[in-house]
């Protein structure tokens, strides 16, 4: 340390240092220490105009090292002169008086700040949901901001307080809530419209009467809302019922879609079956007309003959076909069974046969085969 | 001796520290001798008074937002709420402030707190939840009509402003709320199960008649084309049949006949008194077939 050194020992200047004889009124500790000081600062020391000098000099070096302030980009300085506001400082570089008299408050203008709160709030039903949103503001006016209030985010923040809680607690919570997709006669909120409703209070809140506080609220954006997490099971359950639904429906309407398919293809049927039937009966009709054609010259011919024969050829094709009960007249039934049903036969007969007068089993067995016999019959023709 | 100038020096630069003051932007100053008020409403800037004998205090001139704790109220419709709420403020009448407060911030809101929250109290009781849960500006106007004449003699305090923030149930409702909510969900889920069900059953029954519709145009289309080849076949017959009415009618007959048993399986009881069976027995008697009884 350069004034303890000289204490008791003071160095002598050499030789031709015109200083040498300088102070012989003060104290010895402060005359070596000036001296000293002097010596080291060369040109400036010498002399009054010296001292002029190095005072010109410090105040020089005092306004180059704070004398200037440079605002930047998207910046506004507020230049305080002793503490009262002086002007505000655009964008640049400004030169001003050095600190304890000139104070540069800098704020930055084109930044977004941003209030996040995540609240729980009381809807028009009493219900609680959690409502999760960001106001977005900028400041306006950087001697408002600073100076009208102490906090202007608290303000800010407060103001999205009593914003959000007035937003919410005037809708029912199934129309705040999208997701559960319930019926709102009153008309969905949701994230968007909740978000321009706290942006309209907010403006209207804060650019109210009790004076501009130099932000300006540019941009609400809701996150989420939901419910609080104790009853969340119970309204993830309203979701589940809604899928549920929607598998309901889907089934629905696939069974209806393949129901469709059958409705139609079976209305193609019957409408085929109907054409196919409009032939079929034409057909019927002239192979019919064209056997008759043909039969008519015969009938002519021979008409006594030729209807016995129709006759007999028609009793022929049933009776081959169907069973035959012959009531003799003598109290004897006998059954005969088309030649179709050969297992049929036999205990259809026994069971008749003991049905039957018990005298003749076996003549009422031997008697249905000539009548089943196609020949025997043709040969009485 | 050789310390009387840096002595006076210091004393000089003392008095001349302590005759100097700065009021920052965003504040007053109030000046005062010995205790008592002799200036107030010192602006912004650089100012001399007389060393140790002038006391100065600087306060703040912005506006102060203070937060209160929630407080419990009933609401007309009897609803226990706890309501928050901010209160922006104001140094006003500093000669009264320092007075009440000696200048402390929180003794000025502690003092404040309550009547506001007397007035918010009084204001809630009269009021319906959902004035409350929508409360804007308003409120603040009457609670500020109510106790801000009040405020401002006892405390030197203007009141700017009176919010409500939050408005929630209180702590110990919380669970009966919960309750409540999920019982309303329960009933939500079935309501949408239900009309998810009725939903489900008409666009069925939309689907069955839309389907019932299809077939009976279908069947009423066939119904025509049915009739049209009957029309048709019976055209055909009428033709034929002019060539020998009574035969025609005797062939068709024997036709119809023939069709009718064609299936099998039906039961033909012959009586013996029967054409066919005669036309046998005509037969076995000039034979003397032995299967007569």
């Amino acid at each position: 340390m350069p004034w303890k050194e000289p204490g008791e020992k003071p160095r002598e200047p050499r030789g031709r240092e015109p200083w040498g004889q300088g102070g012989q009124g003060g104290g010895p500790d402060l005359e070596a220490w000036f001296r000293t000081a002097r010596r080291r600062l060369g040109p400036f020391g010498r002399g009054p105009l010296g001292a002029l000098a190095l005072v010109v000099l410090l105040i020089a070096l005092w306004f180059a090292i704070g004398g200037w302030t440079s605002i930047g980009e998207q910046q506004e300085g507020v230049l305080l002169r002793f503490g009262r506001f002086e002007q505000v400082l655009q964008p640049g570089l400004h030169a001003h008086f050095p600190s304890p008299i000139d104070e540069v408050e800098k704020v930055d203008m084109g930044r977004v700040r941003t209030v996040n709160d995540e609240a729980r709030l009381l809807t028009s039903d009493d219900q609680l949901v959690l409502v999760d949103y960001d106001v977005h503001y900028k400041v306006t006016n950087a001697r408002e901001f600073l100076y009208a209030t102490r906090d202007a985010e608290d303000v800010v923040r407060n103001a999205a307080t009593s914003a959000a809680r007035a937003a919410v607690g005037t809708h029912p919570l199934q129309c705040l809530i999208d997701s559960l997709d319930l019926p709102c006669p009153s008309g969905r909120v949701g994230n968007d419209k909740l978000a321009s409703d706290l942006l309209a209070q907010m403006q209207a809140a804060l650019t109210d009467a009790h004076g501009a506080i130099g932000v300006a609220v540019t941009d609400v954006s809701v996150q989420n809302i939901g419910v609080p997490s104790d009853v969340k099971p119970t309204f993830d359950a309203i979701a589940k019922a809604h899928d549920e639904v929607k598998t309901a429906k889907t089934a629905a309407e696939a069974a209806v879609a393949g129901n469709k398919v059958k409705a139609r293809n079976q209305a193609t049927s019957i409408k085929t079956d109907a054409e196919a039937y409009r032939r079929q009966v034409v057909a019927d009709a002239n192979a019919a007309v064209a056997r008759f054609d043909r039969i008519l010259p015969q009938y002519q011919a021979a008409p006594q003959v030729t209807r016995h024969r129709l006759w007999l050829d028609t009793m022929q094709a049933v009776l081959i076909k169907n069973h035959v009960v012959v009531n003799t007249g003598s109290g004897n039934v006998i059954v005969q069974f088309p030649a179709q049903h050969p297992e049929v036969a036999p205990a259809s007969a026994e069971g008749s046969a003991s049905a039957g007068s018990a005298a003749e089993p076996a003549a009422s067995t031997s008697v249905a085969v000539p009548v089943t016999s196609g020949p025997g019959v043709q040969g009485v023709d | 001796m050789k310390y009387a100038i840096p002595i006076v020096i210091i004393v000089l630069a003392l008095l001349g520290v302590n005759g100097i003051y700065v009021v920052g932007e965003g504040h007053a100053a109030v000046l005062s001798r010995f205790g008592r008020m002799e200036a107030t409403g010192i602006a912004p800037g650089l100012h001399f008074k007389l060393p140790f004998v002038q006391d100065v205090s600087v306060y703040d001139t912005r506006e102060i937002t203070s937060q209160a704790e929630p407080g419990d109220c009933k609401t007309r419709d009897g609803q226990a709420v706890r309501v928050g709420f901010h209160v922006r403020w104001q140094i006003a009448d500093p000669t009264v402030y320092f007075n009440a407060t000696s200048g402390d911030e929180l003794q000025a809101t502690q003092q404040m707190e309550p009547l506001i929250r007397d007035a918010l109290r009084e204001h809630v009781a009269g009021t319906e939840l959902s004035g409350v849960l929508a409360a804007s500006q308003d409120i603040g106007a009457v609670v500020r009509g109510q106790v801000g004449s009040e405020i401002r003699r006892k405390l030197g305090i203007k009141v700017l402003d009176v919010a409500v923030g939050r408005v929630l149930p209180p702590e110990e409702a919380l669970d009966s709320v919960y309750k409540r909510m999920n019982t309303e969900a329960q009933a939500a889920a079935g309501n949408v199960r239900a009309e998810g069900v009725a939903a489900a059953a008409a666009i069925r029954a939309q689907g069955d008649a839309d389907d019932q519709q299809v077939l009976a145009e279908a069947a009423q289309a066939a119904a025509a084309v049915r009739g049209d080849g009957d029309a048709q076949a019976a055209k055909i017959y009428a033709v034929a049949s002019v060539k020998d009415p009574q035969f025609f009618r005797y062939w068709s007959s024997l036709d119809a006949w023939r069709k009718s048993f064609s299936g099998g399986g039906a039961v033909v009881v012959l009586d013996k008194g029967s054409p066919f069976m005669q036309a046998i027995d005509a037969g076995a008697a000039s034979d003397n077939a032995p299967g007569k009884h």
